[in-house]
């Protein structure tokens, strides 16, 4: 059977990667030290896919056909789809076998997400790809979930979601290692006045919410409550993802910082080695000046 | 002509049909094929930010085509501008 090794999530502004050097050195070093953290952590768990929830935004799906969820069946994805992420065009290798049992798992359960044989991955999973894989090339299962466009899968759907990947991922015949990454989030504002406005009151309390594994205070919020985080901070439904598969266990926040040229409150959290996962290793303490920023 | 063939144009813009490297449709003959209104056709092909959000396209659209069509600098002062009220000279 396979095994979830690792679960985590990160903020994915796409400036982390496209100018990195706008934000103030600490706060950087700060992100990039637990974002290499984790990228420690997920090579020691020695997974063999991974299983990318993030959001969309406008580049696979349109308002003719807008999916609260879909699961990337393919051989393979194409990414980054913007030209200006700093991070080359390329193939990302899929999953199909466990793609499709995620699928079949899915609708056994009275899910019904879309799938797709050809998705196009923007900065929503590049970014993260990009710094907490590396060259490794694992292959990606993505699944892109609404949190753009009304009206949206609730955040306690999307929690339910993650409970259904946990149980299919367990269930899997094939004896493999699986990480399940969450990249969204968490405040910030798109494509309005407000962009660079970042909610630190409440990318804390959410996080903290997390880190107490108590997500049921958070499942409780609604549309407009998120709102006040600001429109993007509706991508937080994928961490919530990652928190229904981590069973209600506590996160480790590894790092936090509002880095308002970045647009975003930029988190870093894991649940790799807590109580219930598989033998997946605990990211050492972020050290940020041992990290080298990344382009 | 209704919000929604606005919004499709500039989706079309950003997502070419093709392989991965293929450039981006001009928008002039976007706004043809979709029977834009002068007004949304000056927007569109002029990526005048502002236009296009008081038209009401999506925020989240809008902010992917302000990344690919302005530089990072100017889509901020864009932005900016926008939350100063107008003032008619």
């Amino acid at each position: 059977m396979a095994s979830l090794v690792a679960a985590v999530a990160a903020s994915h502004a796409p400036t982390i990667t496209a100018a990195p050097e706008t934000a103030e050195a600490g706060p950087r070093a700060r992100v990039y030290g637990a974002m290499a953290a984790l990228r420690d952590e997920l090579a020691a768990a020695r997974a063999d896919v991974l299983v990318v929830c993030s959001n969309e935004h406008f580049t696979n799906f349109f308002l003719d056909n807008f999916p609260p969820f879909c699961i990337g069946i393919g051989d393979q994805h194409t990414g980054p789809a913007e030209s200006w992420l700093r991070i080359p065009p390329r193939v990302v290798p899929g999953h199909r076998a466990l793609g499709t049992w995620l699928l079949e798992q899915a609708l056994a359960a009275d899910f019904d997400p879309a799938f797709s044989e050809e998705l196009r991955l923007d900065h929503g999973i590049m970014t993260v790809l990009h710094l907490l894989d590396g060259d490794r090339r694992t292959p990606v299962v993505p699944i892109i979930q609404n949190c753009a466009v009304h009206p949206m899968p609730s955040l306690r759907r999307c929690f339910r979601l993650g409970q259904v990947l946990r149980r299919a991922i367990e269930a899997w015949p094939a004896p493999a290692r699986v990480a399940l990454i969450g990249a969204g989030g968490l405040s910030h504002w798109v494509g309005r006045p407000e962009m660079g406005r970042i909610n630190a009151e409440f990318d804390r309390w959410f996080l903290g919410r997390l880190a107490a594994g108590r997500p049921e205070e958070i499942l409780q919020l609604r549309d407009a409550d998120v709102e006040a985080a600001g429109n993007g901070a509706h991508e937080i439904r994928s961490w919530l993802t990652v928190a229904g598969a981590a069973g209600g266990a506590r996160g480790r926040v590894l790092a936090y910082e509002p880095i308002a040229p970045w647009v975003t409150g930029m988190g870093v959290l894991t649940y790799t080695g807590a109580p219930g996962l598989a033998d997946g290793p605990r990211a050492p303490a972020p050290d940020s000046r041992a990290h080298a920023e990344e382009r | 002509m209704a919000l929604y063939a606005l919004q499709k144009a500039i989706y079309d813009y950003l997502n070419p049909k093709g392989p991965p490297e293929a450039p981006h449709p001009e928008r002039a003959a976007l706004a043809a094929a979709y029977g834009l209104t002068d007004a949304e056709r000056a927007a569109l092909v002029g990526a005048d930010v502002r236009a296009l959000a008081e038209l009401g396209v999506h925020p989240v659209l809008l902010n992917s085509f302000a990344r690919a069509c302005l530089s990072r600098e100017a889509y901020r002062a864009t932005l900016a501008a926008m939350a100063r009220p107008e003032t008619s000279g």
